[in-house]
Formats: structure tokens, sequence, C-alpha cells
């Protein structure tokens, strides 16, 4: 079921211009929150980006729906290029691309009803939506994301986490964009209501034909959401592939130990598991390691890794690894 | 290494609020074994954290705390500030979710960890800190001179959880409480803490009690875990049990609607199972079994009486009227 791509993006740079604090001089370098990354999304699709806190993976949402500016690289929507595009255009295409935040409560405006919350997209087109088109459509929605029509008059406080989230969800399907990206969208909310928004979201992924891109850090939930998984290590993807090849055949170090590091549900698996834990910390963004960016926490690391950076590499149809050695360590 | 460590008989929590009296944890008893690593599981504003906040007496201003839990003899609800200041940081120790609001912003990490020796085992400062030169190297922290010399906000998430594990092991506790220990972490990060965490239940008597909504962290740590619900105790099992043969609705559903790796538990559509409806609020009068608007089996008797917590076999208590003997 390969569609044509509606999102294309290409060797896509987002650089941060961040103050120094050593140094004699004041001097600006740039942060590479998103450095050279390229992908495509079908219609319908879902891509899960992953990778751990500080890789760039929000940032490169964030720049797919013009919320950032990129520093280079091209991204384009239904063959057009929207990196570099005015104010007018942007505006004009948000009603396809919409986001759906990580915590529910802090981006629902207080003072606002939920009726005013889920009408607020529409009231930006107001020579398409009409005041009774608007009641009209909030109460259809309300009633698509599980919540009754009776609550429009309730304000965000009166909700709990699991209904707040419904309520953004609602919020970005109004306008029927046809991309919504989902930045930790299930993080936030207990295991029990982290399952029913996860079917709510594939429910309206059927409903609406709706193309994801679901940003996480969770494995277990990505491997159950995506179709396609993208693995991000200090700016750049080291690894992506088929959600399902990626959990079965990982052929990157860093995916392996991000795959190990879960922790299993069941008693005796957990316990007869042996993790090989990656040792330290993430290297700052600002001061990313040469080479392979990977390789001071890479157990297989070898002198080439040090002396170059491995290019995106196809290792099966449809899975890229950027690694030296994936041959061996398989 | 047998024997209680620490009892809780009838404890409840309740604040104060303008819209009433809200109920945090309700008739709760249990008892810790010295060594042993309780986990203790539920749903934000399950109680679960309040029922320890309430034994170390740090409750909000508007807790109160009802009930006796006992440590050495003593009850800890009815001590002084004082008397709970040699307990709290040297016998009972506490680490929490956010490691940043744990440690004092404008003191270097050095000082802040010898301090806790100085105080409490009145040590000299030399001696303080060979101590604490020695418990962070144990914890493999790298650099540990360097690290000492770092404000709290220097050092990376991961570091600060492990500061702070070596601040509440400094002086070898009978009981250390992890609130969501991990929670904040990255998964790499997260399995060198869970790792950490293991190694001290090895090399160590202290009694770990681990309160957590990932299960997947019950699994590798503890002997023995407790389900809270609506500030209840629903279900008690030891670590196998409760995952093989869980036998509240709730601790089963809880099981199912946890996403795994590969070979999840789906429904036939490729559906998670989730628990359907929401906890109750803390301010609602609630009649029967809190679950009961939850719970697919629910039968009459579950909305009018609240099933009483029973003993439902070797260290095993369980408060379900469908598992009621008829």
């Amino acid at each position: 079921m390969t569609k044509p791509p509606m999102l294309r993006v290409n060797d896509l740079k987002v650089h941060f211009p961040v103050r120094k604090t050593s140094g004699f001089l004041p001097d600006r370098v740039p942060l590479k929150a998103v450095d050279g990354i390229s992908f495509s999304l079908g219609a319908g699709e879902t891509l899960g980006i992953v990778g751990e806190s500080g890789c760039g993976k929000s940032t490169l949402g964030r720049a797919i729906l013009s919320l950032v500016r990129p520093t280079a690289g091209r991204i384009s929507w239904l063959g057009v290029d929207i990196a570099q595009a005015d104010k007018r255009a942007t505006r004009l295409r948000r009603k396809d691309l919409q986001l759906v935040f990580q915590d529910p409560l802090a981006s629902l405006n207080p003072r606002m009803t939920i009726g005013e919350i889920i009408a607020e997209p529409l009231r930006s087109f107001p020579a398409e939506y009409s005041k009774s088109v608007r009641i009209r459509k909030v109460n259809e929605m309300l009633h698509q994301v599980g919540l009754s029509p009776g609550m429009t008059n309730r304000y965000p406080h009166e909700f709990s986490g699991g209904q707040s989230q419904r309520i953004s969800i609602a919020r970005a399907m109004i306008l029927t964009p046809k991309l919504v990206v989902l930045d930790e969208p299930v993080s936030a909310l207990d295991v029990s209501i982290q399952a029913q928004i996860i079917n709510l979201l594939k429910d309206l992924q059927a409903a609406f034909d709706l193309s994801y891109i679901f940003i996480s850090h969770d494995l277990s939930v990505v491997q159950h959401m995506c179709d396609r998984v993208l693995i991000m290590y200090l700016g750049q993807v080291v690894e992506q592939a088929r959600a399902h090849d990626l959990f079965v055949n990982p052929r990157h170090p860093y995916t392996r130990s991000l795959i190990d590091a879960v922790p299993i549900p069941d008693p005796v698996a957990e316990r007869a598991r042996q993790t090989v834990s990656l040792t330290g910390d993430p290297p700052s963004p600002l001061n990313p390691p040469a080479g392979c960016r990977f390789h001071p926490r890479c157990p297989h690391a070898v002198d080439a890794c040090q002396a170059a950076a491995p290019e995106l590499e196809t290792v099966a149809p449809g899975h890229d690894t950027a690694c030296f050695r994936w041959r061996e360590t398989l | 290494m047998t024997g209680q460590i620490l009892t809780a008989q009838g404890l409840n929590v309740t604040f104060a609020t303008p819209d009433g009296m809200v109920r945090a944890v309700s008739d709760l008893s249990f008892s810790l074994m010295r060594g042993e690593c309780l986990g203790i599981v539920g749903e934000s504003g399950s109680g679960k954290s309040q029922t320890f906040l309430s034994a170390l007496g740090v409750l909000a201003d508007n807790g109160r705390a009802g009930g006796v839990v006992n440590f050495q003899g003593q009850n800890l609800l009815g001590l002084t500030q004082n008397a709970l200041n040699d307990i709290r940081g040297n016998r009972i120790t506490m680490i929490f979710q956010d490691a940043l609001t744990g440690l004092t912003p404008h003191m270097r990490m050095g000082e802040q960890l010898t301090e806790v020796l100085v105080t409490h085992k009145a040590l000299s400062k030399q001696t303080a800190r060979a101590r604490v030169l020695e418990m962070i190297t144990r914890l493999r922290v790298p650099d540990p001179q360097q690290r000492l010399a770092m404000y709290p906000h220097e050092l990376s998430g991961g570091m600060r959880q492990r500061m702070m594990i070596a601040m509440a092991l400094l002086c070898e506790p009978d009981i250390l409480i992890a609130d969501e220990p991990t929670t904040a972490l990255d998964v790499t990060i997260q399995a060198q803490v869970l790792q950490l965490l293991s190694g001290l239940k090895k090399h160590t008597e202290t009694a770990i009690i681990l309160v957590t909504h990932d299960l997947g962290v019950v699994a590798g740590l503890c002997e023995r875990v407790m389900v809270m619900y609506a500030g209840r105790l629903v279900e008690e099992a030891p670590v196998d049990e409760l995952f093989y043969d869980p036998r509240h609705p709730y601790t089963r559903g809880l099981l199912d609607s946890t996403p795994r790796l590969a070979g999840s538990v789906h429904a036939a559509d490729g559906r998670l199972k989730a628990i359907p409806g929401q906890p109750p609020s803390l301010e609602e009068q609630i009649t029967g079994c809190a679950f009961a608007p939850r719970c697919a089996g629910a039968m009459a008797i579950c909305h009018t009486e609240r099933p009483p917590l029973r003993q439902s076999g070797p260290g095993r208590r369980l408060a379900c009227h469908l598992a009621a003997p008829s």
C-alpha cells in the first residue's frame, strides 16, 4: 500500500544561535537541534519519531508545522516547498497541518469554555464557517472524541487529564487536517487512560484518513501506533525502518540499546533479561562528538567511528541505518 | 533480615479544600519487611504518594493524617517535628521524581551531601567528605571529585537522580521511599538508575518502597506489590502472582492496557484493551466499590456496598465482590 508521499523533508536543518557560556569574548554558537534530516510521509501513514530528550524530535515536528523557521533544507507539502513560504500561505496551510501537545491542561486556555476552545480554529476562517456551522461541527467533534455535547459550556479545569487530551484532539481535528503532529500525546496520562487515547487516535485516523507524525520516547507505544519509525540521536537520524522491522531487526547499536532499556511488565522475563545498559548521558547538542555522534556511548565503537560520520545506508528494503559496523554487530 | 520494619494501621489522609474535605487515603493498613522491595502502583490521585508523605510528616499545610504508622515502636504520626527530623533523611529517606526540586540550588553537591552526614551522624567534615566520595564512586558517578564541585543545575537529569539516591543512602537508612524515581528520565538513563537500585537491594539491608505507575519497573525490582485505587488498597500480592494471576478487575485492566514491546495483549481488532471511563475525583462521595463504574463485571452489590479487603491467599489481599465466596 504505497501511496505517494504528502510530505517530503529534504536535508532539513534547524540551528538555534546560543550564547556561549564559557570563553573570554561573547560569542554565539549554533545549537544544531535538527541537523540534516530527510524523510517522506504518505497519506494515512503514521511515522514515529523517537529519541531521548534533547535529540531534536520536537523541533523537527515544529519545523514541519512552520512554528520554527528551518535554517536550511526543503519541506515540501503536497509538492509545494513550505520551508520558506510567506505568512499568508502558511496561514492557509494551517488547516491541513495541526498539532497536539503533551500537557493537555497547559495547552488549553483556562478562561475559555471548551466549546470556544474547539471552535477557535474555525473562527480563523469566518467566511467558510458561520456560527451555526461552528456549533454543529463542535457538537459532532465532541461526540467523535467521546465527550458529550452538553459539556461545551464547561471550563478546562473541570476536566481530568484524559478528557483534556480529548479536548485538544478535538481542537486539532476540527478543521479536518491531513496531517497531525502528535508531540508526546499520551506521556502525561495514566496507563489506563493512555490506552483510551491511543485507541481514539487510531479511530480518528481511520475515519479521516489522517497522517500522523507521532513524537515519543516510549517505544512500546510507538510500536503500537506507527507504521514507520525514525530514530534520532543528537539531531540526526541513526535508523529508519518499518516499525515491525525496526523492533524485530534493529541494526543500529543505539536503537538496540533503546529497545533493551525498556522494562518488561513481566517479572520472570524481566529477571531473566540481561540488560547491557548504555553508560553515560547523551552529549550536549552544542558540542556533539566528532565522527559518529554516538561513538562515545557505543559498545561497538572502533577508531573509524571517531574519524568520520557514517551516512545512512540501506540495509534492507525500506530500512536504513547510519552505522559503519552494522554488518559485524548483527 | 526478617521482621517488620514499618507497619501502618487505619491510615487516613484528608485535605481541607475550599470545596470541602477531600480524602486522599482511606483506611490503609500494610506492613513492610526489612530489606524487601514493595511496589505501590496506582493512577495519579490514587493516594500512593500521599501515603508516604503523611508518614514522614511532610503533607501540604491543609493535609491531615490519622491512624498509626509504626516505625521501630514509635507512631510517626504522633511525633514532633524535632523527633521526625532525627528519622527523616536518616532512618527513612525519600527520593522524588524531579531531582532538581529535591536538591538545594545554591549549594554545591559536595556541601549538600556532606551536610547530611554532619547533621545526622555528627561526623567531622573530613570524614563526611570521604564517605560521600566513597558513596558516589560506588554509584558509578564518573569524575566524582568534579561532580561534587558542581551545582545541581550543572548536572544532567540522570546524574542529579544519582546524587539524590546517594544522598538518600548516605546514612544507610532502614527504608528508602522512591517516588517515581525514573519517570522523568530517558529510557537509557532509567535503565542505569534501575540497575543501581537493584544492585542496592542486593548489597544493603535497606527496604525500598517503590511508588510508580510503570508496571515494567515494578516487575524488575519488587517482591511484593500493592495496587491502590481512589485512595484504597484494592489488591496486594507477591509480584509474580500479581502479574500472572491478577484478581482485581482494576489490576487486570491495568496489565491489559499496558502496551508492551512485541507480543502485546491486544483485543482482536489490534486495539489496546483500555479501561473505559476515568478514576473518580476525590471530592466525590463514593458508595460501593470505587471501581464499579469502570468495571465490566460489576454487579448490583458493587454499586451499593464497598467490598471489604479480605485475605485471598498466602500474602494476598483483595477487595472485590466478584471474588467473594458466595
